[in-house]
């Protein structure tokens, strides 16, 4: 208000500047920000460039004297790059459709439909969100050994090792997450019902209301949903090393373990190797980014 | 070389035909059975570029020669999780043929009858050679008569410093007592304002590991013949006088003496704190080694290990890390032959020459990787105590590291951090 | 299911035909509720409550793994609550808390909020703001230590052009939590910040325009219209960051592992200590246990302040 009555008192470059102001500030405060949020990752692509001898020396160099990409493919050669990537994408695909797919029905039930024990069940589910993940280990554990027909077992889930050493077994955990039903179910609340309603009054039914309205609708926490699920999978360190045993199927976190071994650890391939592993990752962020920013459910309420 | 092979083909003919001589007279006495055809799976810990180049070029294709048809799958991992994989895999009850553990490992596998037994399998396989390993390593894997594991690798902390920076500072021979020592760190510290350009001794790392202050404070103790817990493992042995000679001295070198900074100076990456002449002395393994010839050869003539200091006694530490057979392994005895592969002498030639190691073997001593500096470090091995066996020596640890703390840093008194300490550890004991 | 039975009952009395009557079945709220929670809620139980009861029950018992768990009763919580370092975790994951959740939420809003301006060079800034994120936590907590590093670290590089002596960031006892708050906002604000601009978009944009109109300024607008109507995004945010922070255990593991003077020695941190390290399992249970019951009692006191407008 202040500022629409200043602005409308004096006139010339003052007024501009301070029209300009909040926008100025806005800038100031961005970059600065994203200056304290890049660093890290700054320096983690400079030292993936790095000679050794220039990794730890007393002063501090961001750009290093020579571009040293030798540690790109000495990290490339050591590893079975390709070979962790196809294991790593195939767990994560699975991971990232079935938690999107499972998340958003799960989503929609609690938020739209009357049922007995609706809060019951969610309250249940969303406790179950808040054990860590190391308690669980054990238990989860056993239940991938005895997974009935897999791994040599029978029926009962006795006589082999389940789904123990199998890329299946990486995947099984990761198939649904609280977080995603908790996620959706928030955004189908904001929904505006009127939409729906209208539909079932057309003759629509609830399933088609789920797929013709809400699916379609809800882009944005797609875009959300899909790409948590698909870091949480993507740099899962924990649950792949205690299931996996063999190089062939391991993960590309566990990948990442070959430069940090006992007698220290290999900055610079290590760090050329985890830039290798997060390019996908930003990839996929921008391009989910459109569906992150643009949906469609504004022109909706306006109706 | 060539005498040493004309020993070995003795002693293997004088081992074959004695075996030999033993099946015949005692029938059904275990030893490793044929391991043709058998796929063995292996965890090594000990992972490190060279190790592993050892192992798939040389070790398994050798053992793959020796056993036709069999294959070895190796799960390397490093120590941070190594625990939690191990935990898992018994708990669901798959798990590797053989497995590498740490130094406090034995007593706890033997607890949860987690090893099988080798006795009967090293009796048999005089070959072998069991008496080769030094006591001190036999009782550290023997746990109340049942030996369940066989160490490959000894961690022996001795003294190491720097002959240029002592000699600047006037001192020409490496210290041998307490005295000398103080004597030796107060002449070479340097001093930057309020903290150090150069720690006269480096008594601990900054980063934040639990176990940056309690081992090398465990080496004092042992200086000052003190021990950790009473002969029997009943209970804690800290609140005795040598304990706490060793934590004074300690304190005074932080406090008093001002020759080390407490949480001290920090690596820089792989260079260790002496190689990179920010210290004059310090506790360490031959690792030091091999990281100066690495990272520091300019230093490579001038850090020198020296025996072990005499404190009350003349006493250092031990760290021994073994191979287990797991208890289940599908037969024990065709694992053994695995096992007895892996630590025979000439195979554990070839693995602690590709990592440096301290060999676990006497008869090493002379194998041709052993440097003048690394014989220094085997040498110290008279001098070397091990772990008390107790199983869970891993909770006991913790209240010390915890009191520890409080004392380095002067917030608490020596007499009152041992003591307690020592009711904390008590509190456990009795739990257990 | 059993509003189902109902429905088919009052359907069957209307003596409706029977393809209607199995449209209405399948159209009923309960059975699509059935179809669409059969597999996530299977899949859910076997995977995480079952292991929470598994869990809940370990915690009466003293279980090593290779016996049989023995019965103790209360022995465990007992310990939890007696015992100093144990009652220390729980009193450090909450400070962790209160210093971590309302600053790093609200960072993640306003950042949003900023950034959902049709303002030149969004993408890339949001982007920017994203890229911490995408590193694995082991990855992050590497470059993280080097930065807090007392003599070769870029933290104390930059306070000594300013004339700050050097820290020991994560070794001195009253400054390792808060770095330890530090790294966990510096992660979390850019997923904090996506669910956010998500969330934003669901705000009419007209409504904030009219507001404009009469007159309010964006600080206004923020305040009086953003925030309330992002209420269930902010409980969600609020919920899972503080789940989140309560399970954090990488960063522990990596930078500090309890230490100095157990200042950073929280729940998850003690669990995993009491399970793997001494594989006291009943201990470690008996402290998740608790653990649980806390967060469910911030979630629900999330819930009372954020409280919902069910079904805008």
């Amino acid at each position: 208000m202040a500022n629409q009555s200043m602005r409308r008192r004096s006139q010339g470059s003052f007024a501009v500047w301070e029209a300009r102001l909040p926008l100025i500030l806005t800038y100031v405060f961005l970059i600065a920000g994203a200056f304290v949020m890049v660093m890290p990752f700054a320096w983690m692509v400079s030292t993936s460039v790095k000679p050794d001898r220039e990794i730890f020396g007393d002063t501090i160099r961001w750009i290093p004297t020579e571009l040293d990409l030798q540690n790109y493919t000495d990290a490339f050669e050591q590893t079975n790059m390709p070979r962790l990537f196809v294991n790593t994408v195939a767990v994560t695909a699975v991971a990232v459709a079935s938690q999107v797919l499972l998340g958003s029905m799960a989503g929609y039930a609690f938020a739209r439909l009357q049922f007995r024990g609706k809060m019951l069940i969610f309250f249940a589910l969303l406790t179950t969100m808040m054990v860590p993940f190391e308690v669980l280990i054990i238990p989860v554990f056993l239940l991938i050994r005895f997974f009935p027909l897999a791994g040599g077992n029978d029926l009962l889930g006795q006589g082999g090792t389940g789904l123990i050493n199998t890329l299946g077994g990486v995947m099984f955990p990761n198939f649904v997450s609280v977080f995603g039903v908790f996620l959706f179910r928030q955004f189908y609340l904001g929904f505006p019902k009127e939409i729906e309603e209208a539909a079932i009054v057309d003759g629509c039914s609830r399933i088609g209301v789920y797929w013709r309205i809400l699916v379609p609708n809800s882009k944005p926490v797609m875009g959300t949903m899909a790409l948590f699920a698909f870091l949480w999978s993507w740099n899962d360190f924990l649950w792949p090393l205690v299931v996996v045993k063999e190089d062939s199927l391991k993960t590309i976190q566990l990948g990442l373990s070959v430069f940090d071994q006992e007698q220290g650890t290999a900055w610079a391939e290590l760090m050329a190797a985890s830039v290798m592993a997060v390019v996908p990752v930003i990839i996929l962020y921008i391009f989910l980014q459109r569906f992150l920013v643009s949906g469609g459910l504004t022109s909706g309420l306006k109706g | 070389m060539s005498n040493k092979l004309s020993r070995r083909d003795f002693l293997k003919i004088a081992a074959t035909s004695s075996t030999a001589a033993g099946i015949a007279l005692l029938g059904a006495q275990p030893i490793a059975a044929q391991a043709d055809g058998v796929e063995f799976s292996l965890a090594m810990v000990d992972w490190s570029d060279p190790v592993q180049t050892a192992f798939e070029e040389t070790i398994i294709p050798r053992f793959i020669e020796e056993n036709p048809g069999s294959s070895v799958t190796i799960n390397w991992t490093n120590w941070g999780r190594y625990n939690e994989e191990m935990t898992t895999a018994f708990a669901s009850g798959v798990t590797p043929d053989v497995f590498q553990g740490g130094a406090v490992w034995a007593p706890q596998m033997a607890r949860r009858n987690w090893a099988v037994p080798l006795n009967d399998f090293i009796n048999a396989d005089e070959e072998w050679d069991w008496d080769d390993f030094p006591a001190g390593l036999q009782a550290d894997v023997t746990i109340r008569g049942d030996i369940v594991a066989v160490p490959y690798r000894q961690d022996l902390r001795t003294l190491w410093y720097n002959k240029e920076m002592l000699a600047e500072a006037g001192i020409d021979e490496a210290p041998s007592t307490w005295e000398e020592f103080l004597a030796a760190a107060q002449a070479t510290t340097v001093r930057d304002g309020a903290g150090y350009a150069v720690e006269g001794y480096h008594f601990s790392d900054a980063s934040g590991n639990w176990q940056r202050d309690w081992q090398p404070f465990l080496m004092w103790v042992h200086m000052a013949d003190g021990q950790f817990l009473s002969d029997d493992l009943s209970t804690c042995a800290l609140d005795s006088e040598e304990a706490l000679t060793a934590l004074e001295w300690l304190v005074a070198l932080v406090h008093e003496h001002e020759v080390t900074s407490y949480p001290g100076l920090d690596p820089q990456g792989d260079l260790n704190v002496l190689a990179g002449r920010n210290a004059a002395m310090q506790l360490s393994s031959a690792d030091m080694e091999r990281v100066i010839n690495l990272y520091a050869p300019d230093e490579a003539e001038t850090i020198y290990p020296t025996l072990p200091l005499t404190g009350a006694v003349q006493a250092t530490h031990s760290w021994v890390n073994k191979f287990f057979i797991s208890s289940q392994t599908p037969d024990p005895a065709v694992s053994w032959g695995l096992l007895r592969f892996l630590t025979r002498q000439d195979i554990l030639e070839v693995y602690s020459a590709s990592n440096n190691n301290t060999p676990p073997r006497l008869s090493l001593l002379e194998a041709e990787y052993m440097s003048e500096k690394h014989k220094v470090v085997l040498e110290s091995a008279v001098y070397a105590r091990t772990f008390p066996q107790h199983h869970n020596l891993i909770a006991l640890f913790r209240p010390i590291a915890a009191e520890l703390e409080q004392a380095l840093s002067g917030n608490k008194a020596a007499a009152d951090a041992l003591a307690d300490a020592t009711s904390a550890i008590n509190e456990i004991l009795a739990d257990e | 299911m059993s509003l189902a039975v109902s429905e088919r009952v009052a359907i069957k009395a209307e003596g409706v035909d029977w393809r209607d009557r199995i449209y209405r079945f399948y159209n009923s709220q309960a059975f699509v509720a059935f179809l669409f929670l059969l597999i996530p809620v299977l899949l859910l139980a076997a995977l995480k409550i079952w292991p929470v009861f598994y869990n809940l029950y370990l915690s009466f018992t003293r279980y090593e793994l290779f016996e049989p768990p023995r019965f103790v009763g209360l022995k465990n919580y007992k310990y939890v609550f007696t015992n100093k370092t144990a009652f220390q975790s729980i009193i450090n994951t909450l400070l962790f808390t209160i210093e971590a959740v309302p600053i790093g939420t609200a960072l993640a809003l306003i950042i949003a909020k900023l950034l959902d301006q049709s303002i030149r060079g969004r993408v890339f800034l949001r982007t920017l703001y994203y890229l911490p994120v995408v590193s694995s936590v082991v990855v992050s907590a590497m470059i993280w230590r080097w930065i807090y590093s007392p003599q070769h670290g870029l933290l104390n590089f930059f306070l000594g052009l300013l004339g700050i002596p050097p820290q020991h960031w994560l070794n001195d006892p009253n400054l390792a939590l808060i770095s330890l708050v530090i790294v966990t906002i510096w992660g979390s604000i850019g997923s904090n910040m996506v669910i956010f601009l998500a969330g934003l978009q669901d705000i009419p944009r007209d409504v904030i325009e009219a507001a404009r109109v009469d007159g309010a300024s964006s600080l206004q607008n923020f305040l009086l219209i953003t925030v309330p109507l992002m209420r269930p995004v902010i409980l969600f945010v609020v919920v899972t960051f503080t789940i989140s922070i309560f399970r954090n255990f990488g960063l522990i593991f990596m930078l500090t592992q309890g230490g100095p003077f157990n200042r950073t020695n929280t729940m998850v941190w003690e669990v995993y200590q009491n399970v793997f390290g001494y594989l006291r399992l009943g201990r470690g249970a008996a402290l998740s246990v608790v653990m649980l019951i806390i967060v469910l009692i911030l979630t629900l006191i999330s819930f009372r302040v954020l409280r919902e407008r069910q079904g805008a």
